[in-house]
């Protein structure tokens, strides 16, 4: 029996042993968990039965279940941004109890309300490394004129941004290309706009965010070091709502409400406005313009299940007014349905097929007249997942997801050459897994199979992934974790490892004549609940890259190739403290870090590599609807590699035989070790004032007015190896944003 | 005053102290991108195994503190001290000064260092350069001889005479030192113009796309993959040359004598040398990055050879293309 077959027969076993399990079941306590005004489901809340050790947390899709004895019970069910909730109940022997859980959001969060979400989300869960954001959080943190879901990941412990008008962001000593974005788990190839100064999320889409720094789970892979999974908020159910929004960046209407009983729809729509704000302003020509629009639908049944229709669809534009420039246009498309509940009393189910992309055509206007360039990447794919709710309050998870992407780039190399290189690479995967308790401790625990690369790469062992976590409380306060995982990724962005900034990176497959790319994960902390309203976490991580995708520099001609398999290292602590004496709420991350690559014996640091960070967000909630926050953030200089002089190199053109001697050559610089010199560290503050009003009735708004680098802070960007010039990132930057709706 | 408001002032103070020290301690750090200036000699020398004469470049880096394009003067090394040890023994060069073909970027005369020797095939030669910047050196290989055979020389002389489609073949076998080779076909023609008659070469295309010559493909440096060798010339690519001579001079006696096809083998380091700084040689590659290679020890450049074999068809006297 082939291996693969062993993974599909091992995963059959699986779910039927979970099925056998449900034969014997007792008094079920299960329901989903809604916003009282909107009808939405709220994910990861809280769900416990108070006096007794049966608690547990609802799904990313609201639902929760819990195994408990007959008897007469207080449930307490409480969320981020909600007032907790207390409901009698009195459930019988072998019943099955459904219970509609609906809490009412609060504008002001009550200590016991920060204390009880906030610990739960961030130090409480049993896996490390993991997470959340909620869309009141993205808002919060300052950032350029418009807040943006993937600049605000920078407060995270772990995550590094190598510039201000980048949200490329990387995560533990991972490229950028490692980085997995979903988008209701469907994956967004290149989500940036203008340059990178943007995300393609708007945080209003957004419900919430879960972000995995390292050791994920087994529902996730093929990208070696962090997920973003991004759930986006479904429609008002009460009423109609719209919404528009001004800013220096762009413009933007949202629109929701409810389609008929248990359906509601979501429509926003983003475009910029640089050529009619900052362009005056500053008399300079901006010449960027982008839009986006994200829409959802959503059905759900009496019964509970739910379907969700969801497209994105974005553009951008560079069309620099001086020739000598190229044109850049790209763009990313995104479409799926999703259809979620339960097919048994213990089963819950998600279902999706989807299809999405990424396009991108860099044309050239001036010297001699050429092809543009151009790389696309298009998928489709389905995907499905079940969690099985034992008796034993253990969860059984299992799926599949199977996506065909295909894959071109079309490019005029160094030699005026046009090269075309295409590839359909079937990614298959299916994982199960499960999470349970013994003796005090939590396992978390399963194997990922990653068939598809089976299939087309041959059967190797970083092929099945196991996935661990065990978790133990010391006391009542202090919980330690510790996890390890194995990921492999297929595809990589194209980019000069040594760029600082690349507008757009084509997307390939790592050549099939080297190894998947492959990192294990080993991560351990410890999270301590110091008092009501402080958590403390600290992290050890160590992130193993057994294959990476670098340039050969062995290469010297056609017959070498131009990627080889590298090796890497990234290894650090991270500590985060998060306390919410009221009206404050202080979040303090710091990061020490080391990442080397090794590519054919030499070592060095990449660019990105960071080895402090530190994050500051102070938020001071002064009166309902009006808030400041302020953000301080510093980070050691990126390494970099120094010149050391220049010279004039031959290249021999037309000299073989010939008298060598008569050329001038190209000026080359003399370099010293490669990224051995740093460049200044960074740091600057930002802060923000948050002012909502109500007009008349429901009709209301919100004035943020940021401040970017207060004390102007001359923080390097990059500088030009040609001419010397020093260009920095953002220096004062002032902003305003007002936001209009009902 | 209540607790909550304690705190909201203490953290309040706290704050604006924050910011005060904060903008009192943010000086911007300098910042220079250059780290310690490496003032080396930069060293070129191609040891050209059929010439007697051998050329040396030698200068020296520089250092910019802005813009080093707007440094327009060469900074030769004049004096030094260079020797190759050849298997006949030591050959001092002696520095000189040549015209510049190229002032583009540099205005002054090239300076140049230069030996009368013809170096041999198969022989080793080391280089040693004493100069006030130090001691560079390097060593290389001559490959040996290359064996040439030409199969349908006859079109060669009788271009017009010929089957559509005929190709000429060139074979030749390679010497174990060679790591890059290049097969060329020239034609050798006079032209007397005026009551002068001056000689020239023009090499053959292996490919013509347009008839224009526009898009003519030349042969280039290629590795040597296995002992022997070849190129293919289509007759047609042939007599599209020998057109192209006779359009570019419409005036004046031209008489072709003879065409020359040589083998140029290059040792290691020169094939490396040119592959890496010529985009790594490779119509394929997506790399956009210029990496160094230097064999020079103690400085930077290239210390390489190569020799060459050639085989000769004479033309006929009655060779149709000519222009009497």
């Amino acid at each position: 029996m082939r291996t693969a077959d062993r993974i599909l027969v091992g995963c059959a076993a699986l779910f039927l042993g979970a099925c056998t399990l449900a034969s014997a079941q007792n008094a079920i306590l299960k329901g989903f968990v809604r916003d009282q005004l909107t009808g939405e489901r709220i994910p990861y809340a809280n769900v416990v039965l108070v006096g007794t050790p049966s608690g547990t947390a609802a799904n990313d899709a609201g639902f929760f279940l819990i195994d408990v004895p007959p008897g007469r019970y207080s449930l307490r069910v409480s969320a981020v941004g909600y007032s907790p909730k207390d409901s009698a109940i009195s459930i019988g022997a072998l019943q099955t109890f459904e219970l509609n859980i609906a809490l009412a959001p609060v504008a002001i969060q009550t200590e016991e309300v920060v204390v009880d979400a906030h610990l739960r989300l961030e130090t409480t869960v049993d896996r490390p490394s993991v997470h959340f954001l909620e869309r009141s959080e993205l808002t919060a943190v300052p950032v350029a004129s418009q807040p943006d879901v993937l600049q605000s990941l920078g407060i995270l412990p772990g995550v590094v941004s190598t510039s201000d008008v980048s949200s490329k962001f990387y995560v533990r000593g991972g490229a950028h290309d490692q980085n997995l974005v979903l988008l209701d788990g469907i994956k967004i190839f290149n989500p940036f706009h203008a340059l990178g100064l943007y995300s393609v999320f708007d945080p209003d889409i957004v419900r919430h965010v879960r972000i995995h720094t390292g050791a994920f789970g087994v529902e996730y892979g093929g990208r070696l070091s962090s997920v973003i999974n991004i759930q986006s908020r479904t429609g008002r159910e009460d009423r109609v709502s719209a919404k528009a929004n001004l800013n220096f960046l762009s413009t933007k209407v949202q629109m929701e409400g409810p389609v008929g009983e248990g359906s509601s729809f979501f429509v926003n729509a983003r475009k910029s406005v640089f050529s009619r704000t900052i362009s005056r302003v500053t008399h300079s020509d901006l010449p960027l313009h982008f839009h986006d629009v994200f829409a959802k639908a959503t059905f759900e049944s009496e019964s509970g299940v739910k379907i969700d229709i969801l497209g994105l669809l974005t553009d951008d534009r560079l069309t620099p007014a001086s020739e000598d420039h190229p044109d850049f246009a790209w763009g990313n498309h995104a479409a799926g349905l999703t259809v979620s509940g339960l097919l048994s009393d213990r089963l819950f189910t998600q279902a999706s097929v989807f299809t999405n992309g990424f396009t991108h055509t860099q044309t050239t206007r001036s010297g001699i007249p050429s092809p543009p360039t151009t790389s696309s990447v298009s998928e489709s794919g389905v995907r499905a997942q079940a969690t099985y709710y034992a008796e034993d309050q253990s969860l059984y998870n299992f799926g599949f997801e199977f996506t065909f992407p295909v894959i071109e780039y079309v490019v005029t190399n160094n030699l005026g050459e046009r090269i075309r290189l295409y590839s359909i690479p079937p990614e298959a995967s299916v994982w199960a897994g499960y999470e349970g308790a013994f003796n005090g401790y939590s396992l978390n625990a399963g194997l990922r199979g990653e068939v598809g690369s089976m299939f087309k790469r041959g059967m190797r062992a970083e092929y099945l992934q196991p996935r661990i976590t065990v978790a133990k409380s010391l006391t009542a306060t202090v919980r330690a974790k510790i996890s390890y995982g194995r990921i492999t990724q297929n595809l990589a962005a194209l980019t000069n490892e040594d760029d600082v900034l690349s507008i757009v990176d084509p997307w390939i497959e790592v050549p099939r004549y080297l190894r998947s790319q492959i990192a294990d994960h080993f991560v351990a902390g410890v999270d301590w609940q110091a008092g009501l309203t402080t958590a403390v976490g600290i992290e050890a991580y160590a992130k193993r890259f057994n294959s990476l995708l670098v340039y050969n520099r062995g290469k010297v001609d056609e017959l070498d190739p131009d990627y080889v398999s590298g090796e890497g290292i990234a290894y650090g602590v991270e500590c985060l403290l998060r306390t919410n004496p009221r009206p404050f709420d202080f979040y303090c991350a710091y990061t020490l870090g080391w990442v080397e690559v090794n590519n054919l014996g030499l070592t060095y640091p990449p660019r990105y590599d960071r080895r402090h960070s530190v994050n500051v967000v102070a938020t001071w909630t002064v009166s309902q609807g009006l808030s400041v926050t302020a953000r301080w953030q510093f980070g050691s200089g990126f390494p970099y590699t120094q010149t050391n002089g220049y010279y004039y190199r031959l290249t021999l053109k037309d000299a073989l035989p010939g008298p060598f001697y008569n050329e001038t050559g190209e000026l080359f610089s003399v370099y010293g070790k490669k990224n051995s010199a740093r460049l200044p560290s960074y740091h600057r503050l930002d802060a923000g004032v948050s002012y909502g009003f109500s007009v008349f009735g429901s009709f209301g708004g919100t004035l943020d007015i940021t401040l970017l680098n207060i004390y102007d802070n001359k923080n390097i960007l990059y500088f030009d190896r040609t001419t010397g010039s020093r260009v920095d990132n953002i220096g004062f930057f002032p902003s305003a944003s007002l936001t209009i709706g009902f | 005053m209540s607790q909550s408001s304690l705190l909201v002032k203490r953290w309040r103070c706290g704050l604006a102290l924050l910011i005060l020290i904060l903008s009192q301690v943010s000086c911007n750090q300098p910042f220079d991108p250059h780290g310690p200036f490496e003032n080396l000699p930069v060293v070129f020398c191609i040891l050209d195994g059929s010439q007697d004469v051998q050329f040396l470049r030698l200068y020296t880096t520089f250092a910019a503190e802005s813009d080093p394009r707007q440094v327009n003067v060469e900074e030769p090394i004049a004096g030094a001290n260079v020797e190759v040890l050849t298997p006949n023994g030591a050959v001092s060069f002696r520095d000189t000064t040549l015209p510049r073909a190229d002032t583009s970027v540099f205005k002054s005369p090239l300076q140049m260092y230069i030996a009368p020797f013809q170096p041999l095939p198969g022989g080793s030669y080391a280089l040693r350069i004493l100069s006030p910047l130090g001691e560079a050196t390097s060593a290389i290989t001559l490959p040996s001889n290359a064996n040439l055979t030409i199969q349908g020389s006859f079109f060669l002389q009788n271009p017009s005479q010929t089957p559509e489609g005929s190709k000429i073949f060139v074979f030749t076998t390679l010497s174990e030192g060679a790591k890059g080779y290049v097969m060329r076909l020239f034609v050798n023609y006079d032209i007397t113009s005026g009551g002068s008659t001056v000689n020239h070469s023009t090499e053959v295309p292996i490919l013509i796309k347009d008839k224009d010559f526009s898009t003519a493909l030349l042969p280039t440096l290629r590795r040597k993959t296995v002992a022997n060798g070849f190129e293919v010339y289509p007759v047609e690519f042939y007599a599209l040359t020998l057109s192209e001579i006779l359009k570019r001079h419409p005036t004046g006696q031209i008489m072709f004598r003879k065409a020359v096809v040589i083998t140029l083998q290059a040792e290691e380091n020169l094939y490396n040398y040119f592959s890496i700084v010529n985009a790594f040689n490779d119509r394929y590659s997506i790399r956009l990055d210029e990496p160094e290679f230097t064999n020079i020890i103690g400085g930077r450049g290239l210390f390489g050879g190569f020799s060459i074999d050639s085989l000769i068809v004479d033309l006929p006297s009655n060779f149709p293309y000519n222009r009497p």
